[in-house]
């Protein structure tokens, strides 16, 4: 385990855009690299914690739909005024892009697929 | 035999979306009309007569449009349909297209290529960006255009079409890592957009296709070619020295 510490403090310090980013679940909540890391230097949880990063960008697709809709969550709480996501022809707010992930639609199901395709990069920077 | 060093622009904007895909390809049709005749259809000019007006009188080898798409359809101003799959894709026989459309790639592009068009970059998903500000300025929108661009500047400059798709993956990479590194409380986002669009996007038909003559390699600084006379000479002295 003692080896995990070491790598993710360099992933989050290589990648701070991936640091807060929900990659899996510990005891029902969802956890960042970043909350990962902290947990792992207290000793919290840490079978768990290590099975999170093992699994991440692998989860079962229940898991992904609550992960993509905390990690929108997250998004829409943050201070600063948000970008909108355009498609040609078309955009979409951050909250609209939630609530299509809670309906878990046409739209909603893309936006899971792209956040599968982030997690699967931060899985291998990981790595 | 569509000809040579001649492009068609079709850049419609009737929209905020369209807004950044027509200021980035305005960008992409200035580069190119430094080595390329460019036709551009700017805003309400993209329409489908005058695409297929352009096709008939201008005849290019590159084309490179954008607009409203599904795998079956591609459209251009206001969202009227040019192409759907099996009709209207045959207007591409000989040529090099780069459809910047949503999920394009996952039945036209193919269609069109099977129709007898030379290479055609698509998406097989809807191609998505974040932005905030307007498109000149805002900091987000740039990666993803510049690397759809760097297709177009890449063929411009005599590039095959797999050299163009190689660039283009380069340019994504390094954006996708200068996001990384970014700590802009949405850069995840930006990266989450940037990630899709560069793995959903495709190049089908012909790797080897260009659409304008490569510029011959100018020697860098330092790798000045040494005349012929010259070389003879140092070996000469060089051999005399031996015996």
């Amino acid at each position: 385990m003692a080896f995990k510490i070491p790598k993710l403090t360099s992933f989050i310090s290589a990648n701070p855009a991936l640091a807060d980013v929900p990659i899996g679940y510990v005891k029902g909540i969802a956890i960042t690299p970043r909350q990962a890391l902290a947990m792992l230097q207290r000793g919290e949880a840490v079978k768990e914690v290590v099975a999170v990063l093992s699994a991440a960008g692998m989860d079962p697709i229940q898991q992904d739909w609550k992960l993509v809709e905390d990690y929108y969550i997250k998004l829409l709480q943050l201070p600063s005024s948000p970008p909108t996501i355009y498609v040609i022809g078309e955009e979409m707010t951050l909250s609209e892009a939630l609530s299509h992930i809670q309906q878990r639609d046409l739209i909603g199901q893309q936006l899971l697929r792209s956040y599968q395709g982030l997690t699967r990069e931060m899985a291998r920077r990981m790595r | 035999m569509p000809r040579e060093n001649v492009a068609l622009f079709a850049r419609p904007s009737f929209d905020r979306a369209t807004a950044y895909s027509n200021y980035y390809m305005g960008l992409a049709a200035a580069y190119a009309s430094r080595k390329m005749r460019v036709i551009d259809l700017d805003k309400s000019a993209a329409t489908k007569s005058n695409i297929f007006a352009s096709l008939e009188e201008n005849d290019p080898i590159f084309c490179y449009f954008n607009g409203h798409g599904n795998a079956d359809t591609f459209s251009a101003h206001d969202k009227e349909i040019v192409m759907v799959t099996c009709n209207g894709d045959e207007s591409l026989i000989g040529r090099v297209l780069l459809l910047l459309s949503c999920s394009c790639g996952i039945r036209l592009a193919p269609s069109a290529v099977s129709k007898g068009a030379t290479a055609v970059y698509g998406w097989v998903v809807d191609f998505t960006w974040v932005a905030t500000d307007d498109p000149g300025t805002d900091v987000y929108a740039a990666g993803y255009f510049e690397s759809v661009n760097a297709i177009s500047n890449a063929l411009v400059e005599g590039k095959t079409t797999q050299e163009a798709m190689d660039i283009s993956l380069a340019s994504w990479n390094q954006w996708i890592d200068y996001w990384t590194r970014s700590v802009d409380p949405y850069a995840s986002q930006v990266l989450q957009w940037l990630i899709h669009d560069r793995d959903g996007q495709k190049l089908f038909g012909s790797t080897s296709a260009r659409v304008s003559t490569p510029a011959p390699p100018t020697p860098d600084v330092g790798e000045i070619p040494v005349p012929l006379p010259f070389m003879t000479g140092y070996s000469i002295l060089f051999l005399s020295l031996l015996l």
